[in-house]
């Protein structure tokens, strides 16, 4: 190896990003790539009084939508991801778009895919602002692992499923959860929304429900249930069905746990 | 502690003569069978586990390892209180060093010696408790509260309602529209003139037979039963409800 006598020699660093090397070019092009935008569907219906806009997010919310919920029947409007890669790429990659369909009486539900990237948050929520807009209120449905739930107080055995909600200042209809305690934070599009929500001074609330795994049956969704049979809305099935694979769930199943 | 609530349910009870343990077998995938969860250790000790299954083999495998140890060398079978005392202190160790983890493993261990049956539950913090009945694992919440509310009738029950009762404590885990059956259930006893056995899928469907006409918690009431139980009030205060029908009425 050679050596250079008095010559101060820097050591090259795996930890900063601004190394000679790594031409600034390089790192530009590939966030460019991988930025994938969001289109809405051409066929998009503005209704001019929406009593309910509720907004679905998370694996065990979308199956109490699938399981519980009355039949959606046809999306009316489809927010669907573009990119650099053609239509072709993205259906072999088996991207899910956003959904929102027309619920009997004035309610419309949006379900966002799974594939939705935090990154896309605000992006999201310009989509579906213009229904927003026009909601007497809207609701936000999430649900979270309980790791992620910080408490302040240990508690000696903590239940094994919860609700939290967080709602806007002009929200004037009954909350039906104990508020989200600090310093807990909601994060990604539920946030995103919420807090569009309050900049426009749409009644709002976002309710989220912490669980131990994204299971779907009717113990874990029990929450959401009695929580909408507490609304006035008629959005619930007779006769939940939980037996549709499609229902979130986690597709990996553990085999660490027995 | 959060390892043990990822792992499914598994209930432990005893009466004066005989201690059971009863276990929701899960399958990782519908192409696998689903997985043994009640593991003999001896032919007076039995184990079922809830956690990590790679830290419940080690677990295992160090107790069958002292139980003959202890059989070979005093001609006698290792009491079941030593044995957990040892086991405590295995566990105990990796939770102080800083090179080691715990063992994300929580255990049920039923066993009988000359002080009679005994159930003990371990946690991964190392500590281990004599139970009258247990129940740890996912959902097992519901479980406890049964056994809480029937501890009494426990002492004096024959093995077959010692069976029904920690079968009727595992289907409140589960939800209304999943059911015990012989591929998801399992059932082990050990008791005075019982060596540690797991029950075949005969011998547990003769007995899931015997509690098959009973009400649920909570649920609709089997038209077939003999001798419908009064409905127990759901646990923890507020079972699921029934949801609003949401037929809009023509005259709207």
């Amino acid at each position: 190896m050679a050596t250079f006598f008095g010559e101060v020699v820097e050591r090259s660093s795996r930890a900063f990003w601004g190394d000679e090397s790594d031409s600034e070019d390089d790192v530009h092009s590939e966030s460019h790539k991988n930025y994938r935008n969001l289109e809405v569907s051409s066929s998009a219906i503005i209704p001019s009084t929406i009593k309910l806009f509720l907004v679905v997010h998370g694996p065990l919310t979308e199956g109490f939508i699938e399981a519980c919920f009355v039949d959606k029947g046809v999306p009316i409007v489809e927010i669907k991801e573009t990119g650099t890669e053609d239509n072709e790429q993205l259906r072999r990659r088996k991207i899910k778009s956003s959904v929102i369909y027309h619920l009997a009486s004035d309610i419309l539900l949006c379900i966002c895919s799974p594939h939705l990237d935090i990154a896309q948050s605000f992006d999201f929520t310009e989509k579906i602002s213009p229904w927003m807009k026009n909601a007497e209120q809207v609701i936000i449905l999430t649900c979270s692992h309980i790791s992620g739930y910080h408490i302040t107080r240990y508690q000696n055995d903590p239940p094994d499923i919860f609700m939290k909600a967080l709602r806007t200042n002009n929200f004037i209809y009954p909350v039906l959860s104990d508020r989200l305690e600090q310093p807990n934070t909601v994060k990604g599009i539920p946030a995103a929304v919420l807090t569009w929500c309050q900049t426009f001074k749409i009644p709002a609330v976002l309710y989220i429900c912490y669980a131990r795994n994204y299971e779907v049956d009717s113990d874990s969704v029990k929450l959401f249930v009695h929580l909408f049979s507490k609304l006035p809305f008629k959005l619930l099935k007779e006769k939940p069905n939980f037996t549709n694979k499609l229902c979130g769930g986690s597709e990996i199943s553990s085999t660490l746990y027995l | 502690m959060e390892a043990v609530k990822l792992g499914s349910a598994t209930v432990g009870l005893k009466s004066n003569t005989h201690a059971v343990l009863i276990a929701l077998k899960r399958a990782s995938s519908e192409l696998s069978a689903h997985q043994k969860k009640i593991i003999p250790i001896d032919t007076h000790i039995g184990i079922a586990i809830a956690g990590l299954t790679a830290d419940a083999r080690i677990l295992s495998r160090y107790m069958r390892t002292e139980c003959l140890n202890h059989k070979y060398s005093h001609d006698a079978l290792l009491p079941v209180g030593r044995l957990i005392t040892n086991l405590g202190n295995k566990m105990q160790i990796c939770t102080q060093r800083y090179d080691r983890r715990p063992y994300g493993v929580g255990l049920l261990v039923s066993g009988y010696d000359d002080q009679g049956p005994h159930v003990y539950q371990t946690c991964p913090s190392a500590n281990y408790f004599d139970c009258k009945a247990m129940a740890v694992g996912s959902r097992s919440q519901s479980a406890r509260t049964y056994l809480e509310k029937h501890l009494d009738e426990f002492l004096d029950c024959d093995t077959d309602e010692l069976i029904k009762h920690g079968l009727r404590a595992l289907r409140d885990t589960l939800p209304n529209e999943v059911e015990l059956n012989t591929k998801n259930v399992s059932i082990g006893i050990v008791g005075k003139n019982t060596s540690f056995k797991v029950f075949d899928e005969e011998g547990t469907a003769q007995y899931l037979r015997m509690i098959e006409g009973e009400e649920k918690r909570g649920g609709q009431p089997d038209t077939t039963g003999q001798d419908p139980t009064p409905p127990q009030p759901p646990p923890g205060g507020e079972g699921p409800q029934d949801p609003i029908p949401a037929v809009a009425m023509e005259t709207e």
